[in-house]
């Protein structure tokens, strides 16, 4: 097990560049997620510390040694592909001993390390049969036996789960943490499901055209989202966004779309006027849940509310995905599933100001940062 | 049920082939019809679909016509050794070109597709002139070296082998194995019917090949099968030729060929289909 570390790091491909002074320090034992959608360079970044692309500029550690020159095999990592990569005309044990055969291990070493893998994987059974003969799940199991018999320093897992349906998917979720926290070792995981990144990694890198957007606990992505890419992104409904200009009329801050003006928090006064964007024109981000519909709130906190034209209720069960319309600007609410409510009708939501987020129009950076967890209407059932 | 219509088509389509096949058999079944007979009585007059008369000797007097056994000997070893070579050469080439990444690899391909398209006997003096320079001529030497690499088989093979995953080559080298490992222990393994391909294309084509053979051997104990068919054409003048041994030692010529068929045509048909080579 190994720190990595990763200084200003570059790839180019002729004149593209895929990644852009990528810069990261994962601790020992970590679990680290890089998300972000197709081509932002996560499955590259991956695929350098593997060995199996170059490293344009920059540096490489895989604990003290800097590893840029050295060949995949003497990097003591092991991977697992979305695909499987498992050798079709090998048994699940072959495909397990393999590695081990190559590094001159004894017979009976390599007999106890898959006995123990198999184990922990539960595929005891499946030890003398053909990939071919294995469903996804099992399959992706072989896969990381095959990295965890070579007890590397480092697991490099790209898109694992992928090519599974979603059911066991979330099963492997949980399976793969599980095998995390039972071994140990330094894994760094490759997805573009924001939902796998949340819920698996100690920490989250999110990407975009190469370049990290945030890098935090998936709590501080979430709750604090550093500009509208990562807002967006993480989160699922996605975070809303309404178009609007910061005003200030006696002594109070508000933001102000066509038609509607939203009284802003008094803690959030100081970083408008400090940052600047009184009279600017600024985008107002609220999560899907939070925004309230209750007729409670809606008349306690009249100077929160917006009012819409809802386009389509989607019931997903427990609770309701409301479209609404919002001076022109589409956005979702996501509530109890009592609030089923016809397309048409006009309603009054009302915004959880503590978590409301604040980006700059231009430059689509977060404006202060809102590390709020709590909101004001917490406890209140929606 | 089958709708009518299906049953139709299909009837029509299986006419079809039974007619291919006819086209296709024909000729070796008058060949076999020819080589049971006198010569007088494959150019009777008379149409006949089965032999007039049948006399297997023509066999035996066929094959004692000229020493077979070691004409059998040449060309199998021969051949033989020219497909041995050329799955290594060709493989270790398709292998770079399918799974490293190198400056001008394109240009390689490009240069590789282009030496397809020059007909091999544009090649056949210069290298006759080099084997003569080295006194290869009249050896096994002559017959093998200059087929042991070959633009088709690394084109057959790159385009196998591009059908493997690489991700499978790549977890390969990360789990520590060296090129040459990963080449014979993950790729040949998973591309059986490109290389039987190879083996079976190429085997044919040099088992049938009558003209290089001809020119770089001259004494009996070099010649190979097609060289030794091609006795039967050459008679005295005044003398007929004699069809009926030729046709005789055709068809007992043809049993490695068809042997070596029956062995892998269930890889040949997977092969070809896989690397998009038909026709």
């Amino acid at each position: 097990m190994a720190r990595v570390s990763l200084k200003h790091v570059w790839k180019k491909y002729s004149e593209a560049m895929i990644v852009k002074d990528f810069n990261l320090d994962i601790e020992d034992k970590e679990f680290v997620v890089l998300v972000g959608p197709s081509g932002c360079g996560k499955t590259t970044t991956l695929r350098m510390i593997a060995g199996l692309e170059e490293i344009s500029e920059g540096d490489l550690f895989i604990g003290d040694r800097r590893v840029n020159d050295v060949p995949p095999k003497d990097r003591d990592i092991a991977m697992v592909f979305q695909n499987y990569a498992l050798y079709p005309h090998m048994s699940v044990r072959d495909n397990m001993a393999f590695g081990l055969k190559l590094r001159k291990f004894s017979k009976s070493e390599i007999n106890q390390r898959i006995r123990e893998a198999a184990k922990i994987l539960d595929i005891e059974h499946l030890l003398d049969r053909k990939p071919k003969a294995l469903s996804g799940g099992q399959r992706q199991r072989v896969a990381l036996g095959r990295a965890i018999v070579r007890e590397p320093q480092v697991f490099l897992m790209d898109e694992p789960l992928s090519n599974l349906d979603a059911k066991l998917r979330v099963g492997m979720r949980a399976e793969i943490r599980k095998l995390h926290q039972r071994i140990q070792t330094t894994t760094i995981y490759v997805t573009h499901d924001q939902t796998e990144a949340m819920t698996m990694g100690d920490r989250i890198v999110v990407m975009k055209d190469g370049v990290i957007q945030q890098c935090g606990t998936p709590q501080e992505v979430y709750h604090s989202p550093a500009n509208m890419f990562v807002a967006g992104f993480i989160g699922s409904p996605a975070m809303n966004f309404l178009r609007g200009r910061i005003v200030e009329e006696n002594e109070q801050v508000y933001f102000r779309t066509t038609g509607t003006s939203i009284l802003l928090p008094e803690n959030r006064y100081p970083i408008c006027r400090s940052e600047g964007v009184i009279g600017q024109e600024v985008i107002l981000g609220i999560r899907p849940e939070d925004l309230h519909i209750e007729d409670t709130l809606t008349s306690q906190y009249p100077e929160s509310v917006i009012y819409g034209k809802v386009e389509v209720s989607e019931n997903v069960g427990s609770e309701v995905y409301l479209h609404v319309t919002v001076s022109g600007q589409n956005i979702i609410a996501r509530v109890n599933s009592r609030f089923y409510l016809q397309p048409g009708t006009l309603v009054k939501l009302v915004l959880d100001m503590n978590k409301v987020h604040l980006f700059r129009a231009d430059t689509q950076e977060a404006i202060g940062v809102t590390n709020q967890t709590e909101g004001v209407y917490a406890g209140e059932t929606n | 049920m089958i709708n009518p219509n299906n049953r139709l088509e299909r009837g029509v389509s299986h006419i079809i082939l039974i007619l291919f096949v006819i086209l296709i058999l024909l000729p070796i079944y008058w060949m076999f019809v020819s080589a049971v007979q006198t010569n007088d009585n494959i150019f009777s007059p008379r149409f006949h679909l089965l032999p007039l008369n049948v006399d297997w000797g023509n066999f035996v007097q066929a094959w004692r016509a000229e020493p077979f056994g070691i004409f059998f000997v040449n060309s199998i070893v021969s051949n033989l050794l020219i497909v041995f070579f050329q799955v290594i050469t060709s493989s270790m080439a398709a292998y770079a070109l399918a799974f490293t990444e190198f400056k001008g690899k394109k240009t390689i391909f490009f240069l590789i597709l282009m030496a397809m398209m020059i007909p091999m006997q544009a090649t056949f003096i210069p290298v006759y002139i080099m084997l003569s320079k080295v006194h290869l001529i009249n050896t096994y030497g002559a017959l093998v070296i200059p087929f042991i690499g070959s633009a088709f088989g690394i084109f057959l093979l790159r385009q196998g082998f591009v059908s493997v995953p690489k991700e499978m080559v790549q977890a390969a080298r990360i789990d520590g194995a060296s090129e040459f490992r990963i080449l014979w222990s993950i790729v040949l393994p998973n591309v059986k019917p490109a290389i039987v391909t190879l083996v079976l294309l190429n085997f044919v084509f040099h088992y049938n090949s009558l003209f290089w053979p001809l020119v770089t051997t001259n004494s009996t104990n070099m010649r190979v099968i097609p060289v030794a068919l091609s006795y039967f054409l050459s008679q005295d003048a005044g003398q007929q030729l004699q069809w009926n041994l030729l046709m005789a030692a055709d068809l007992f010529s043809i049993v490695p060929v068809i042997a070596i068929f029956l062995f892998g045509q269930k890889y040949i048909v997977k092969g070809v289909a896989n690397t998009s080579l038909k026709g």
